[in-house]
């Protein structure tokens, strides 16, 4: 096997990578697929948090590394979809603690075993993100509608073309949007974060409180049904196999006539 | 991040690990606060450095020499990455050995060993005298079961059972176990037990290794690891981890990882005023908490008990420590 | 519909929406040309003094821009000439 691996990445910190990286892998091994999320984020770990997997980590990507366990051993294999496979980060230790070309090797061996290998990148630009994209093929750019992730997220851009050899492609994914402030021209619409960056669109993602109560319970918003977020990261998942998915419809009116009038009269872009 | 790390090896010499620093500033404030909170310990303790790759300038290195000293301790091993700091230490005359320390060996966990816990932690911690009402096996029966199993003393509160990825079943051997809490009985007859556990405390297997006594919180992110006994006086929070091939004492609440015994000692113990860790590791085996998030909620807001992880009949098991003999 | 589509975006252009967007567009040309503020301000001097040696200029009316498509950038610079220079 050959796997694709993919690298969750924003530049701005707690715009939603790890849950993003969380829900795609989740979604992915729904589709039937068999994948491996890995937490590149070596010394603030978060993933086996979000999966609810924290108390079954015994080995991690260091001790991989640095060989002290063999890879099958690590991989934390998920509660509900045995598909899917974590391969947590290390807490103890910082991100100098891996390096590129262990990175590859790594990504390398995990593609023989997985169709997918979802990579959750650090915040920030140096050796911790440099070494997350060392082994990916593709990447996944995660960025909010607000003018500091916008520009982080087209630093990272930047970046990512640098290296075209390797990264063969990346997309965009607009978490969090309120479509109630980008029709009241409070907030910038997906297609303005689109016009800025000049990059693909992978997916939107509305703001839902339910990603709080999922990351509570240790059950990403993907495995559950009727939660809108949840849906979005589904839609992704199809899109990232391959499949034309439309766009999810945010705009559902609520509350008062006023504001359906305002939304038949000037029907929101996002 | 982990900022500064104590490894004791085998030899007689402890390593401070400040690699983890990247300027000498925050050096400093690592390296003081761990020699103030850990106080007398260092009087005459042979002490190896290892600077990683942290860029020191002469009086920086002496300074950082000069700390070490005013504790007490005794500065062994030098060992540095970066060549600055390498000649630095050199102008002051200390040898230093360049690279990296030997590291611990730690031992090999079988991945198989691991279990589902489950601990009604709602049912231990709570109030003593609805949990006499809640409990179903008569008193009677209770001390049958203790005088039956005289290498025992503590009352078994909480029962971890593992089997697989299967949850006990009612009337399982394991999961009968004696619930019970009257807390106020237990200790009038307790005072026999209390000399005897005096008694026996000398003869055990505690008396030959050192203790590593630390004064600190550990938090996400920072390792102690100690080839004896460990008694660290504050909490362990999650993401923090202890290891030691000896017994874990913490005189606070323990919430991240601690693995006691790790060269395979499967007499080694874990106790501390409130457990409510991610994982206990006792010699290869492992015990995780439950997968319910309820429960560790539940217990957060609840009072201390201070409670033993010990191995009992191949199994972690968490018992009230305050009989332990 | 026309106009009341017209009406209700009537005060778009000072949204916070909007300014966002602007603003952004502006810093990211800076940004991807790695660009130091004031650069652009000593280029336009230079170019106006060699422009100004061959035309007589109107000098109110020139103008600079940075401006991109594609995540390219261009320069866009208007003279308004008004003679050449023997």
């Amino acid at each position: 096997m050959s796997g694709r691996v993919i690298v969750v990445t924003s530049g701005k910190g707690g715009v939603g990578k790890t849950t993003a990286s969380a829900n795609i892998g989740v979604a992915l091994a729904n589709t039937g697929a068999s994948v491996a999320l890995v937490d590149m984020d070596i010394g603030l770990r978060n993933l086996d948090i979000l999966m609810g997997l924290e108390n079954r980590v015994v080995y991690n990507l260091v001790d991989v590394v640095e060989e002290r366990c063999k890879l099958r051993q690590a991989l934390v294999r998920d509660k509900r979809l045995p598909n899917l496979s974590l391969l947590p980060a290390a807490q103890t230790r910082d991100k100098t603690a891996v390096n590129a070309e262990q990175m590859k090797t790594l990504c390398q061996e995990l593609r023989n075993l997985f169709e997918f290998v979802i990579v959750d990148s650090p915040a920030g630009i140096e050796s911790g993100f440099q070494n997350a994209i060392a082994g990916a093929q593709e990447a996944v750019v995660i960025c909010t509608p607000e003018m500091s992730a916008v520009r982080d997220a087209d630093r990272i851009i930047g970046l990512l073309e640098a290296r075209k050899e390797e990264i063969e492609q990346y997309r965009l994914v607009v978490n969090r949007i309120r479509p109630n402030m980008v029709r009241n021209a409070d907030m910038m619409s997906v297609n303005d974060v689109l016009d800025i960056l000049s990059v693909k669109l992978l997916g939107v993602v509305p703001e839902d409180e339910e990603i709080i109560i999922s990351t509570n319970k240790g059950e990403p918003v993907a495995g559950t049904d009727n939660t809108r977020s949840g849906l979005a990261f589904r839609n992704i998942a199809r899109r990232l196999r391959g499949e034309e998915v439309p766009l999810l419809d945010l705009d559902v009116p609520n509350g008062n006539w006023l504001n359906r009038i305002m939304t038949f009269l000037n029907p929101v872009k996002v | 991040m982990s900022k500064i790390t104590i490894v004791s090896r085998g030899d007689q010499s402890l390593l401070i690990d400040i690699a983890g620093c990247s300027t000498f500033k925050e050096a400093i404030e690592q390296l003081s606060s761990t020699y103030l909170s850990a106080g007398q310990f260092w009087q005459e303790q042979l002490v190896d450095l290892n600077l990683g790759s942290l860029i020191l300038n002469r009086p920086q290195a002496a300074q950082i020499l000069a700390l070490t000293n005013g504790i007490g301790a005794k500065p062994n091993q030098v060992f540095a990455k970066n060549a600055e700091t390498i000649n630095a230490l050199k102008d002051l005359d200390i040898e230093v050995t360049k690279g990296n320390p030997p590291t611990v060996s730690s031992t090999t966990i079988k991945q198989e060993e691991a279990t589902v816990v489950s601990n009604n932690k709602d049912i231990a911690n709570s109030d003593p005298v609805k949990e006499t009402s809640s409990v179903d096996q008569p008193a009677s029966e209770v001390k049958q079961k203790e005088s039956e199993d005289k290498k025992v003393k503590t009352k078994i509160e909480q029962v971890i059972v593992f089997d697989g990825e299967e949850q006990p079943k009612a009337g399982d051997e394991q999961s009968a176990q004696v619930k019970e809490a009257d807390a106020a009985t237990e200790l009038e007859t307790s005072q026999d037990s209390i000399l005897m556990a005096a008694a026996t405390a000398n003869t055990t297997k505690t008396n030959k290794r050192t203790a590593l006594y630390l004064k600190q919180t550990l938090r996400a992110g920072q390792a102690v690891s100690h080839n004896g006994d460990l008694i660290i006086v504050g909490d362990v929070n999650a993401g923090a981890e202890v290891v030691a091939e000896g017994d874990i004492t913490i005189w606070g609440s323990l919430r991240g990882i601690a693995h006691a015994g790790i060269d395979g000692n499967t007499k080694a113990e874990i106790r501390a005023l409130r457990l409510q860790p991610i994982q206990i590791r006792i010699a290869s085996y492992i015990a995780r908490s439950p997968d319910s998030s309820n429960s560790s909620l539940s217990a957060s807001a609840s009072a201390y008990t201070a409670e033993t992880a010990k191995l009992v009949n191949g199994k972690i098991r968490i018992v009230h420590s305050t009989l332990e003999a | 519909m026309q106009i009341l589509n017209w009406f209700f975006r009537l005060n778009d252009s000072d949204s916070a929406r909007n300014t966002a967007k602007d603003r952004m567009q502006k810093m990211l040309v800076y940004d991807r040309l790695e660009l130091p503020a004031g650069r652009l301000e000593v280029l336009e001097e230079e170019l106006l003094a060699v422009v100004s040696r061959y035309f007589e200029l109107d000098a109110d009316t020139t103008h600079f821009d940075l401006q991109q498509t594609e995540r390219k950038a261009a320069l866009i610079a208007n003279f308004r000439l008004l003679r050449a220079k023997c």
